[in-house]
């Protein structure tokens, strides 16, 4: 078994000012697994893009079988037998499996083209017996789990024929169970000859399943050693060049008080026409991170979005506690609000109280009038009265028996009809100024974006180039995009330039932002790092309660990751509460003090990272399990 | 060969060089990258004058620059008044990422309006504000649809101009009392009269104020765009819609409220097209003729070449009224150069400076992706060398 079935020499490959791949060599023999590592930017997906033919090498030559051969396609690959599993599926959803597995190469009768099914279904019926794949071959794609999927997928492989089979980060998006599912089929595929490239980061999984492991870094290959005479620590050095430590030793520390209620909330989907989060409730507090974990896709960034206010909340209520009421209101130099503004919030709140006035009778009205037409005329006359003037009549004592004022009695009108998208505007309602709490609780959903984002809410978003920064824009325009419109970064409308550059020397030191040109570069033109970088800085430098981590360190390498763990910690223990969403199982196992686990838009646990393992969180991911989830 | 791609490559950094630095002076860069597009325009526009009369290419050239510089430059200053409003329009529109196409039912609109004012005999101001006035309603209607409903702003723009059009065909033919019309042609309006009229600068060459306030409308709105935190939202909002939304700002209210500017602006050049000192043009409805007022849709060309910046609007202007002054004197140099060859001329301009800015745009990336490439490798040697 000695037999190389594919063979790489000195292969070179250049982009415009970085070298991706620098003079490597590879060899993949019959039968066995060979194991891919490197972070992030190491040049692993440019290699496998050359040996599929997406890329062309700038020099080195490709052997398959012992024969030089030149792939300038995906065509000549599956002519030479190498299939790839793309880290994105690369199937159409409205098609059935079948479909898609015929996809590109569908054998026809002769002379008119027909589809010729019964050939194709015998075929693959015959290729799931032999590697024990339970796939329903006439399911659609949409309707799969994603570890279903990624079977068709292999089917798709193996049905081409193909003996090599290239396996490009295929865990990234499995739970542990499919993980193991995986391997499995793995072990299968290599006894039966198969040889197999599996691309991945995560050094557990390499240690498990492969055979020799080849490191790659920064364009260069480091090594190729044999499994069994290495180790974990070993390779983690070989593939970051310095030792890393990326478990975050963490001090004990005591929840704080309450910062986030979220209670029975319901998220509607436009595009899905569905609701895709369904009666979740959870609290956060101060000195915590808590986890959201879960597959991509079951309601978890819908869920944020809510939160942050960029999707609408369809039911519940979701409160931030202890609020600076003045954070809401510009005070002049004496402290006082200005007139002007507090004349419009007089009169705003008086319009928004007359109008759920109206509305609440004109529903008596017609509950009594329209609804109920048997009942005698005098009684509904008498329910109509009786409900319009509720508020005065009966309710003008509170639980004790003392006489309530009328405002008192407004504001507990309110209170008992549940009308949740009126009252969260209660600080708006005509109070005396000295009188009211200094510190507010604030209910988000009806909120904007901006009084969210000013009453204490720090987003870091999970898109960040579609969301999280205006590319074309510069980094210093970037840096204040959450601040812009705060006095002193503008002033009676116009921009202060120079406050503006200030502010950003002082973010791009203090967390170590770099780009050629320092504020004015392009955003565009910084590396994925940097720009995370960015958008942690903005976020974590404004002083919010609440910390919105959407996957902060996706597709970034090792040193940046490290650096934006030790951040979010500083932040929980400075007493921030963090709502930390990540896809990585090894990050939530890590950071988090809770762990909330998201199956199809519900709650299903809520773990303690101490007393919980990977085998379990992966049970609640895949819906397996599930438990019943106490209200606090 | 491979000294030849070496040069190749190191030319090539060299303008991408001097690209960046263009656009690293803001305002100053735009308009030299905007001056470089035109010449590249106007030699693409010399080889097609080659192709078609050898001879005669090169005074023709020189024609199309000199001619109205020399004999009626007052000529093209005020015709270039109102076109310099509607490219401020467009482009203020463009900046959101708006394409305000409706341009032209807002100035025919305006036009109308404030002709017809004139005619009753109000004052220049009064004219003047009604068109603002209805350009700006004119601009109201898509910028709410589009906010409030989503309807895209180009379909309910288009079909406004056409509602516009047919609503003054229908009132300039039943509802206008004799007085207003033309006696010969009853499809035009008289003439803006003298009351209704832009106060003339002195000189009786139709000079008028109306020069005076679009040059300060441009600088007005020059700050805004980028001194001013409106104008920070709606270049944002232009560029990434939804890190806007993220960043909590008020897309409703800026997209009203930039159409209903844009419409204003509009508005306002259909008044000064009607209105200038110097025989002003008569205004018709003629529906039988089905063709919309053409200035509207000047404007986007104008906005075009000056790659949507303010003060590139009033060069731009400038320029196409400069090409359209030489159109009668180009057909005595050589019989080829006829109406159709000055109007293809004008659009390869256009079409090759809405090209450069791309042009501008890629080079200034690439040069930034290559400084970043080249720092971090400096860092790493750094770094090693540790």
């Amino acid at each position: 078994m000695e037999e190389n079935v594919i063979e790489l020499r000195n292969i070179t490959k250049s982009f415009p000012g970085i070298v991706a791949n620098d003079d490597i060599s590879l060899t993949l023999r019959r039968g066995e697994i060979h194991a891919l590592l490197g972070e992030n930017g190491a040049g692993k997906s440019t290699l496998m893009s050359i040996l599929f033919g997406l890329n062309y090498p700038d020099s080195g030559t490709i052997l398959v079988d012992g024969e030089e051969v030149f792939i300038r396609n995906p065509n000549d690959a599956t002519k030479y037998g190498i299939g790839m599993v793309h880290q994105h599926f690369k199937l159409v959803g409205c098609y059935t499996a079948i479909e898609n597995i015929i996809l590109g190469n569908e054998p026809t009768t002769g002379l008119f083209g027909f589809l010729k099914p019964k050939s194709v279904r015998a075929k693959l019926q015959e290729l799931c017996q032999k590697y024990k794949f339970e796939v329903d071959l006439d399911k659609k794609i949409d309707d799969m789990a994603v570890g279903e999927q990624q079977k068709v997928e292999i089917l798709k492989m193996l049905f081409r024929d193909n003996h090599v089979l290239i396996f490009d980060e295929p865990t990234a998006v499995l739970t542990p169970q499919e993980i193991d599912d995986l391997m499995q089929s793995m072990k299968e595929l290599v006894k039966e000859g198969k040889s197999i490239l599996f691309i991945s980061h995560k050094l557990n999984e390499i240690m498990e399943i492969s055979d020799r492991i080849s490191v790659l870094r920064k364009g260069k290959l480091i090594a190729t050693v044999n499994k069994n005479e290495t180790d974990v620590d070993e390779l983690s050095y070989m593939m970051v060049g310095r030792n890393v430590d990326l478990n975050i030793k963490k001090k004990e520390i005591e929840q704080g008080k309450t910062i986030l209620t979220v209670k029975n909330v319901t998220v509607y989907d436009e595009d899905k026409k569905k609701d895709v989060v369904h009666n979740v409730s959870f609290d956060v507090h101060a000195n915590e991170i808590v986890a959201l974990a879960g597959i991509e896709g079951n309601g978890q960034s819908e869920l944020v979005y809510a939160l942050t206010g960029i999707k609408r909340i369809r039911n519940g209520e979701c409160i931030l506690h202890d609020v600076d009421r003045y954070r809401y209101i510009d005070l002049n130099k004496k402290g006082k609000e200005n007139i002007f503004n507090k004349s419009i919030r007089y009169i705003k709140g008086n319009i928004k109280f007359a109008y759920v006035f109206l509305k609440e009778h004109l529903k008596a009205f017609t509950v009594n009038y329209i609804y109920n037409p048997v009942a005698p005329v005098i009684r509904r006359c008498a329910n109509y009265i009786s409900s319009l003037f509720k508020v005065i009549f009966f309710k003008n004592k509170d639980a004790n028996g003392k006489k309530l004022t009328y405002k008192e009695m407004i504001s507990l009108y309110k209170d008992n009809h549940s009308y949740t998208k009126y009252s969260v505007k209660r600080y708006t309602l005509p109070q005396e100024e000295d009188k009211m709490d200094r510190l507010i609780d604030v209910h988000l959903e009806d909120l904007s974006v901006r009084k969210r984002c000013i009453s204490g809410i720090s987003h870091i978003p999970e898109d960040r180039q579609k969301y999280g920064l205006a590319l074309d824009f510069s980094l210093k325009d970037n840096l204040v995009l959450q601040r812009y419109f705060e006095k002193g970064f503008q002033n009676c409308g116009f921009i202060n330039e120079k406050k503006k550059i200030d502010y950003g020397k002082e973010l791009i030191k203090n967390y170590d932002i770099r780009s050629s040109l320092g504020l004015d570069s392009t955003v565009r033109s910084m590396s994925g790092g940097n720009q995370q970088k960015a958008i942690i800085a903005r976020e974590l430098d404004r002083d919010s309660s609440l910390i919105i981590a959407c996957q902060p360190t996706r597709g970034l390498d090792v040193g940046a990751i490290e650096m934006i763990h030790k951040d979010l910690v500083d932040k929980r223990n400075e007493g921030k509460a963090i709502l930390l969403v990540s896809l990585e199982l090894d990050e939530v196992m890590n950071l988090a003090d809770r762990i909330l686990v998201m199956y199809n838009g519900e709650i299903v646990a809520s773990l303690d990272p101490k007393n919980t393992d990977r085998k379990e969180i992966g049970l609640y991911m895949s819906g397996a399990k599930r438990m019943e989830v106490k209200d606090e | 060969m491979s000294k030849l791609i070496e040069n190749c490559k190191n030319g090539f950094d060299k303008v991408a060089g001097f690209c960046h630095f263009l656009n690293g002076k803001k305002g100053f860069g735009s308009l030299i990258s905007g001056l470089i597009s035109v010449l590249l325009g106007f030699l693409v526009g010399f080889i097609v004058m080659l192709a078609l009369d050898a001879d005669s290419a090169l005074p023709g050239l020189g024609t199309l620059f000199s001619y109205s510089l020399t004999h009626n430059p007052a000529r093209m200053i005020y015709q270039a008044t109102p076109m310099m409003l509607t490219g401020l329009a467009i482009a203020f529109s463009f900046k959101l990422g708006l394409f305000n196409i409706g341009i032209t039912g807002q100035v025919t609109a305006g036009a109308f309006t404030s002709i017809c004012l004139g005619i009753m005999g109000n004052n220049f101001f009064v004219c003047m504000l009604s068109g603002i006035l209805v350009g700006a309603i004119a601009g109201f209607i898509p910028g709410f649809l589009k906010a409030k409903f989503n309807v895209n702003e180009v379909l309910s723009g288009i079909m406004l101009n056409w509602i516009i059009y047919y609503i003054i065909g229908l009132i300039g033919s039943l509802g206008l009392d004799s007085s207003f019309k033309d006696r010969n042609t009853p499809a035009e309006l008289i003439n803006m009269p003298l009351n209704g009229r832009m106060p003339s600068l002195g000189a009786d060459n139709g000079i008028s104020i109306g020069i005076i306030i679009s040059l300060v409308l441009v600088i007005i709105f020059e700050i805004i765009l980028f001194k001013t935190k409106f104008g920070f939202e709606l270049r944002l909002t232009g560029s990434n819609r939804f890190a806007s939304q993220y960043s909590g700002m008020n897309q409703t209210k800026n997209i009203i409220l930039a159409m209903t500017i844009s419409g204003a602006l509009a508005g306002l050049a259909g008044y000064m097209l009607y209105a200038n000192p110097l025989n002003p043009p008569r205004f018709r409805w003629d529906s039988s003729n089905n063709a919309l007022i053409s200035d509207g849709f000047t404007g986007i060309s104008v906005a075009l070449i000056a790659q949507n910046s303010p003060i590139g609007c009033i060069l731009s202007s400038l320029l196409l009224t400069m090409i359209d002054g030489a159109q009668s004197q180009m057909s005595t140099i050589s019989s080829a150069y006829n109406v159709h060859y000055t109007e293809l001329i004008k659009s390869i301009i256009i079409y090759v400076a809405s090209f450069s800015s791309f042009f501008m745009y890629i080079m200034n990336y690439l040069y930034e992706r290559k400084e970043n490439k080249l720092k971090a490798k400096k860092e790493l040697l750094i770094e090693e060398g540790e």
